[in-house]
């Protein structure tokens, strides 16, 4: 199985603080990966990294092999925490924007998943709720036929029924060939749709499995594993 | 990429220069009406003849004036507009929260920077044309107001001779003027981008007063070196020129080369901020 990302002490220094301290980290292709960890803990810088909006103080980070770069961007699908659409445009205009600038884009497959979503494509944006906004920006991104996708607290701040319906969006769209990497510190949500995982703290790794293998291991579900690794981490 | 780029930036852009245009229009069609009453009014023959009459002209007078400085100021409004929507663009695109997508679109910073700086181009060449039909309606307005005149021709002959004049002195160096003219605006335009990035990456918060103050330590710093450039290359040489032409030629080929080396200076600290050192929020 190749890999789709390898991160190779890879760091981030903020100046102020630290974001990222050494991380390595491998994901094989064909993987739901979560990257856990509380707040402040490193998930955000990593996911910059590797989308190209940071550059690394130290270490490098490869996508299907090739350093980060604009060949990276083309096959990288990041959907970060905050909203980042022109409010004046369009549903349909930010649609036919995704599909000339990405080549993967599929906008039948976003036009499909609009209607299920019950947004009209003639709906100017600034006129959506921000929980709506949340949900075109994430059909945008899984509309792409990516290598690898990166998304960013994708169930945060919304109700545990449209939680439900985002994992399920994620889940059904994305390209089988592809990793799925899902930032996150809700465990207990997203435990039952991930392969893999990698607990960070502080800007480290602190564990990195499968999530069956550490199921079987531990005898525990993923959330209290989590607890029980970052109790020993914290007295450490 | 870079057909793609320019067409969303033009298509983001035109959403208030196209009505910024259209109303520049109206108000010229407006104030040419306003000269072609107005003049008529203030102009027009045998109205001293009463005290009434008298009374209109006064009006007349100084409506006429107001709607000129109204022109004038019409201008001056849109061609800052331009400007600062332009430069706006830069500062949404790259450091607020659309940055996001800019950043992750498969699209290098270089071509980024030249689709903003030749939409920029284009607005401006956009408000060239729009500038020259608002003259032109202005000018039918005041023709109809106030009459063609003896005054015209004269002031025609005046312009064409004044242009064969100049020509005579200035000669070749008109074209040096010209290149230097070109050069040094589009070195402006980027000394205004290295500011907002510069300005942008050294402070999270109240990033506006950052990118001002940066730019008047860099404009300070460039005109700076501008000066001594002149003081200590351009007047000793050209002191001495009897040859008016010569002295300018060689003036704007100085400023040129100054000017060229501001641009490049300022297009790379902007490459190297947006390609390694943005300070999203």
């Amino acid at each position: 199985m190749a890999n789709i990302l390898e991160a190779k002490a890879l760091a981030k220094d903020y100046g102020g603080g630290v974001g990222l301290l050494g991380a390595d980290i491998v994901l094989p292709e064909g993987k739901i990966v979560g990257l856990l960890g509380s707040n402040g803990s490193g998930k955000t810088t990593f996911l910059k990294l590797v989308a190209g909006i940071l550059k690394p103080t130290a270490g490098e980070v490869l996508v299907c092999g090739e350093r980060i770069g604009i060949d990276t961007k083309s096959m990288v699908s990041y959907l970060p925490e905050r909203t980042y659409l022109n409010d004046w445009m369009r549903v349909s205009d930010i649609v036919e924007y995704f599909d000339d600038f990405y080549e993967d884009f599929d906008s039948a497959k976003a036009f499909e998943m609009l209607s299920n979503l019950k947004v009209e494509p003639n709906r100017k944006l600034k006129t959506l709720s921000k929980g709506t906004k949340e949900k075109v920006q994430l059909v945008l991104v899984m509309a792409r036929n990516a290598k690898l996708y990166l998304l960013d607290e994708p169930i945060a701040g919304v109700d545990p029924v449209a939680r439900e319906y985002i994992l399920d969006t994620i889940v059904s769209n994305y390209n089988k060939d592809a990793t799925v990497v899902i930032s996150t510190h809700l465990i207990t949500d997203v435990e039952k749709v991930l392969d893999d995982f990698i607990f960070v703290r502080d800007g480290k790794v602190i564990m990195q499995d499968s999530v069956a293998k550490a199921r079987e291991e531990y005898g525990k579900t993923l959330d209290e594993i989590f607890r029980e690794v970052y109790k020993c981490s914290e007295k450490a | 990429m870079f057909g793609k780029s320019l067409k969303y930036e033009l298509r983001a852009s035109s959403r208030i220069l196209i009505p910024l245009f259209i109303c520049s229009l109206a108000l010229s069609v407006f104030i040419s009406v306003g000269l072609g009453l107005f003049g008529n009014m203030y102009f027009g023959e045998g109205n001293a003849e009463s005290k009434f009459s008298q009374t209109f002209e006064v009006i007349g007078g100084v409506v006429v004036s107001l709607l000129i400085m109204a022109f004038a100021i019409l201008l001056i409004v849109t061609a800052v507009a331009v400007f600062v929507i332009m430069v706006r663009r830069f500062y949404t695109s790259f450091f607020t929260d659309e940055a996001y997508l800019t950043f992750t679109l498969p699209v290098s910073v270089d071509c980024h920077i030249m689709t903003k700086t030749v939409a920029t181009v284009i607005w401006y060449v956009g408000y060239g044309v729009v500038t020259c039909i608002s003259a032109l309606i202005v000018a039918i307005g005041a023709v109809i107001g106030i009459g063609p005149s003896e005054g015209a021709g004269d002031a025609g002959h005046i312009v064409g001779n004044l242009g064969s004049e100049l020509g005579d002195i200035f000669g070749e160096s008109v074209i040096f003027m010209g290149i230097n003219y070109i050069v040094s605006s589009f070195a402006s335009l980027f000394l205004i981008y290295f500011a907002i990035s510069f300005g942008c990456m050294v402070a999270k918060k109240h990033r506006f007063i950052s990118c001002v103050l940066c730019y008047f330590v860099v404009s300070g710093a460039v005109s700076f070196i501008g000066n001594m450039a002149t003081s200590l290359i351009m007047i000793p040489i050209t002191y001495n020129f009897d040859n008016v032409d010569l002295a300018l030629t060689i003036t704007s080929a100085v400023s040129t080369v100054l000017a060229a080396a501001e641009l490049v200076g300022c297009y790379i600290g902007t490459r190297i901020i947006l390609s390694k050192n943005v300070n999203l929020p």
